[in-house]
């Protein structure tokens, strides 16, 4: 796509984050609690209110408009609200519409927040939408769209087995860092692809999680992120591309829109892959990895099989790729866009502990959303990349 | 099924054309390219010339996936002769990539649908 010459690049940082109820909340805990709980965590932290929200961006698996029902929830009057749903990628989507409106002064702090009870509650997606003849007949769902892809990665690329358990293996590695991730037991290779079957080839160690849990972003235009935030993490740089649902339209089920995506993002940001300290790539299943690195730039097509091969995207190893755990080990109720958000503020702030990387300054935060239906590419770095 | 200058409206020209048994691809008057699923756009040119053609039933497999459990079920994309690609199922769900493969309407519990089979 020509003709995209916009920039946003250091009008806005995210300030603070959160998260809650993270694993299993059990059933008295409702989903809009949990992103209150995230929410309010969040603002506390860089010594806000929610009376201080003016712009509420967020969408719920559970709530068509869910920002309506969360401002009523928290006892607040938003100036500006926006819920774009692009799947799990929204949230990355979000912080760009949220600097957008701070930056014209349409609201002055934005919350960016999700919570879902999926694994303790009522099940996510409730449908809301019409039949579609092309897809609901054969059953089709987003699980086959990647298993799909994986099939025809190995055939084109000669991708193996092992390797998508290596992803797996690393996240878990990752997780084991993270007092707060879900999934800390030991994983081997052999445990991943030994697991059992789920659509082939997929198994159920390339799968993500599902649990409960709840995200808050609050963000804040530049001139002011400074006073609020120690260390600030500054949106430098976003783009998004669209790529529909039935995978039978795309030109390829190897190559996705992250790299219309991520070019654009990158471009707009003024850096490029190797720049990058951090990396938070949306690990719906373990083939998701492999193949953004490679439409993001990392490697070329084709050899993300081999990049991510002896423990290269582990704590130590060559990337530095979903710090928390990911969707695989980490949290994942369904929607996972603001779980790697707030993992970037935490990697560049310098607080996150254990899974630190050391001198972090820019990052990279890549959400997918639907059956690579949606791709949001979002690039951060800290007052020093400005 | 000779092809009409415009489709009365891609829901009801799908639903006929299953009831008939035969598959009903979009073909551009202006760029010749075919679609599937039609829409009342050309997906490659942008034109709304579009006209109905039947396909030739064959095509050869481009992905499939097994879904686990008991019964497990196939989920499938096969790439027509005329080359749209169709999301669908396989009589025999390990076949391999570029099997080629032909149309036939299985009536099953999910309704008269489009499946493909091993080809002749």
């Amino acid at each position: 796509m020509t003709g995209i010459a916009g920039s946003v690049r250091g009008k806005a940082a995210m300030v603070s984050a959160a998260t809650a109820g993270i694993g299993k909340v059990g059933p008295n805990r409702s989903f809009m609690e949990i992103a209150a709980l995230a929410s309010v965590a969040a603002l506390g932290r860089c010594g806000l209110s929610v009376k201080d929200v003016d712009g509420l961006f967020g969408v719920s698996m559970s709530r068509l408009m869910w920002g309506v029902d969360f401002a009523e929830y928290l006892g607040i009057d938003p100036s500006y609200c926006e819920g774009t749903q692009l799947g799990g990628s929204s949230f990355e989507a979000h912080c760009l519409n949220a600097a957008l409106a701070l930056e014209a002064g349409l609201c002055n702090v934005a919350l960016i927040a999700f919570g879902a009870t999926t694994r303790s509650g009522r099940g996510p997606w409730p449908q809301v939408r019409e039949p579609d003849p092309y897809l609901d007949a054969y059953r089709a769902e987003g699980l086959h769209t990647y298993a799909m892809a994986t099939q025809r990665h190995m055939h084109e690329f000669g991708t193996t087995r092992e390797q998508l358990s290596e992803v797996a293996v690393a996240a878990r590695q990752w997780a084991k860092l993270n007092p707060e991730a879900f999934m800390r037991d030991d994983l081997s290779l052999a445990d991943v692809s030994q697991s059992r079957l789920v659509s082939s080839p997929l198994r159920l160690g390339d799968c993500c999680l599902i649990t409960d849990g709840a995200a808050a972003i609050v963000m804040t235009r530049a001139d002011r992120a400074r006073d609020i935030a120690a260390r600030p993490a500054y949106l430098l740089g976003a783009a998004m591309a669209l790529d529909g649902t039935n995978p039978a339209l795309r030109p390829s089920l190897t190559t996705t829109v992250a790299a219309q995506s991520g070019a654009r993002a990158f471009g707009m940001a003024g850096m490029r892959p190797r720049d990058i300290d951090v990396v938070q790539l949306y690990d719906a299943f373990t083939i998701n990895v492999i193949m953004f690195l490679e439409d993001l730039g990392f490697c070329a097509k084709g050899e993300g099989g081999s990049y991510v091969d002896n423990g290269a995207l582990a704590p130590g190893g060559r990337l530095a790729v979903n710090t928390n755990g990911g969707g695989l080990s980490c949290v994942h109720p369904g929607m996972y866009g603001a779980f790697m958000l707030a993992e970037v503020f935490e990697q560049l702030a310098g607080t996150a502990g254990e899974r630190q990387i050391q001198s972090a300054k820019t990052a990279i935060c890549h959400g997918n959303g639907g059956n690579f239906s949606t791709q949001v590419t979002t690039v951060w770095g800290t007052e020093e990349t400005l | 099924m000779s092809a009409a200058p415009h489709p009365p409206g891609t829901v009801a020209w799908h639903r006929q054309g299953i009831e008939a048994g035969v598959l009903l691809l979009a073909r551009c008057q202006v760029c010749q390219a075919h679609h599937y699923y039609p829409s009342i756009v050309c997906r490659a040119c942008g034109s709304d010339k579009l006209a109905a053609v039947e396909a030739s039933g064959r095509g050869t497999v481009y992905a499939s996936t097994v879904n686990a459990g008991d019964p497990g079920f196939s989920v499938a994309i096969v790439e027509l002769a005329e080359g749209p690609r169709v999301l669908t199922t396989l009589a025999v769900p390990d076949l391999p990539i570029d099997a080629p493969v032909e149309l036939f309407f299985d009536d099953g519990s999910q309704g008269r649908r489009p499946c493909f089979r091993t080809a002749p």
